[in-house]
């Protein structure tokens, strides 16, 4: 019964860090041009 | 068994690594769903080291050695960059996504942030391993070196006694 609990741990925190990422940078990039170059 | 174990798997994900760190040989694919893959990998190298890892989050603020601090603060920085790298790869998949059905928005940010993290991880994984170089060296002596010397030394008494 360990296990299952300490997966969903790591996977909590990859879902907080990759959420924390996601808002940073797109509250950085919005508004302003950052489409990739063609 | 379980340090044998341990001790393959890090070898699995370093050759993963390896593979995956150059999209330009491997091709855009077998780097995305290679990388993929070791998330997995990775969970499992965090559920072999856990009792490692909660015994120096304890005792992290209290008494504890230079070396495990920093160890600790590494790992940290490793696992928050290699989080960022999959899900800034994720937001500029080529192939994962497309074949999954998933269209996300072009971002010039999000592979600026891959490369960067990307080169941030490699320094990271440097300064891991070397803080890992005793463990590596003894634990690859004791299971893959001396079970090799072990067996070529009795292949070889075998022949001589036949000869």
């Amino acid at each position: 019964m360990k296990t299952p609990g300490r997966i969903l741990i790591i996977l909590a925190a990859f879902t907080l860090v990759m959420g924390i990422a996601y808002v940073v940078v797109n509250t950085s990039t919005s508004g302003s041009s950052t489409n990739m170059p063609r | 068994m379980f340090i044998r174990i341990k001790l393959w798997l890090d070898v699995i994900i370093f050759l993963v690594f390896l593979i995956a760190m150059d999209p330009r040989s491997s091709g855009i694919a077998i780097h995305e769903w290679l990388a993929t893959a070791a998330i997995g990998a990775l969970v499992v190298h965090l559920l072999l080291n856990w009792d490692w890892i909660v015994q120096i989050t304890r005792r992290f603020i209290g008494r504890v050695n230079a070396q495990s601090r920093i160890n600790h603060i590494l790992n940290r920085l490793l696992f928050m960059d290699g989080t960022v790298i999959m899900l800034s790869g994720f937001m500029i998949s080529e192939s994962l996504m497309p074949f999954l059905g998933i269209q996300l928005p072009e971002n010039f940010a999000w592979r600026e942030l891959h490369d960067m993290t990307s080169n941030l991880f490699l320094i990271l994984l440097g300064l891991h391993t070397a803080l890992h170089w005793n463990w590596v060296v003894d634990v690859t002596r004791r299971y893959i070196l001396q079970p090799m010397m072990g067996r070529l030394n009795s292949a070889k008494s075998q022949k001589d006694v036949i000869a």
